[in-house]
């Protein structure tokens, strides 16, 4: 029978003795669940933190390219936040997926590098390169339209203001609360909604723009 | 005396503007909605916001090219942190060791078989 070990809420993991003879330490990292891993890196295993790097710093790159809209800053921001999470795995309380607790902590960083970047640089023209097409679709022609109409997206919110910018793609592309959001940028949840509005009217204006809009959206 | 209830100013698209794009999916209050269904253009900001925000959810799943060296720089700011010289071998000296390794095999084995071939002769 398998052991159920006791967990706070979404972190209730199932070992499988057959697999795992000695309990949770010394099974194959490979095999493990997310769950099972955060619990392991939580008692201190490294192994099992380079293990959910390995299977999450994508997904960490891409929202902190999409903030930052920076090559190089996404970098820094992503090994920043992995370094944070790793100091602070004792406070994750497993209250919520380690993947938004994760895009939390990216979403603070990305907020401070940006914040400096303001500060010390101006505003470089963005990179053309940075997303990789690996979806296949049979229809070419539909295909195209949705590759057309994800790289607009994607130079739309790559032009909007690094303050709207972020609340937009935190809210609507990767989900995450109203009061996460303000809290990880240092704002208040009015202030995040108010934002999100105008972020998603540019939007709007510049990738559906209603007839009589096109002028004033290009 | 009678008293008269005021009639509701009716809604104009700009009163609208915030509300739709708050949530698109949101039932409207019914002056709203009385405006939305006669105007045209208002519902056609309304279906753009929901195909807008169809459209940004199904980015968090679009895969954005990594250098692959990311994960390595990321395991060597944790290696710093925990105070431990790097472990890891970056990539292209495993590659050469990998070769070294390989080239090592192949002359213990011809090694072998002529040694074998000098005795069976």
């Amino acid at each position: 029978m398998a052991d159920v070990t006791a967990a706070p809420r979404r972190l209730r993991i199932v070992t499988n003795p057959s697999r795992n003879p000695d309990g949770v330490h010394g099974s194959n990292l490979s095999d493990a669940t997310m769950d099972e891993l955060v619990l392991r890196a939580v008692a201190g295993e490294r192994e099992a933190f380079d293990e959910i790097v390995r299977r999450t710093h994508r997904d960490a790159f891409g929202l902190a390219l999409r903030l930052t809209s920076d090559e190089e800053d996404a970098r820094d921001v992503v090994q920043e936040a992995y370094l944070r999470a790793y100091r602070s795995l004792d406070r994750f309380r497993g209250d919520a997926q380690f993947g938004t607790w994760l895009y939390r902590i990216v979403a603070n960083c990305a907020s401070t590098a940006t914040g400096k970047r303001r500060r010390h640089r101006h505003e470089e023209l963005p990179d053309e390169s940075t997303f990789a097409e690996t979806r296949p679709d049979h229809d070419p022609s539909l295909h195209a339209d949705v590759v057309d109409l994800r790289d607009q997206l994607d130079g739309a919110i790559r032009d909007l203001p690094p303050r709207l910018r972020s609340v937009i793609v935190l809210r609507d592309v990767y989900d995450l609360p109203h009061d996460a959001i303000a809290e990880e940028l240092g704002i208040t949840v009015s202030a995040a909604k108010v934002r999100l509005h105008r972020a998603r009217r540019r939007l709007r204006e510049r990738v559906f723009p209603l007839p009589g809009e096109e002028l004033h959206a290009i | 005396m009678r008293s008269e209830t005021p009639t509701p100013t009716p809604l104009t698209c700009v009163d609208l503007l915030d509300e739709l794009a708050a949530d698109p999916d949101a039932v409207l209050a019914a002056p709203a909605r009385v405006h939305v269904a006669e105007c045209l253009r208002c519902q056609a900001e309304m279906a753009n916001y929901r195909r807008l925000r169809r459209s940004l959810r199904a980015l968090a799943g679009t895969p954005v090219a990594v250098d692959p060296t990311l994960e390595h720089d990321i395991q060597l700011v944790l290696d710093a942190h925990d105070g431990r010289l790097s472990r890891r071998v970056p990539g292209y000296a495993a590659a050469t060791l990998g070769g070294l390794a390989a080239a090592a095999g192949v002359i213990v084995l011809a090694t072998r078989q002529r040694r074998g071939a000098r005795l069976a002769g």
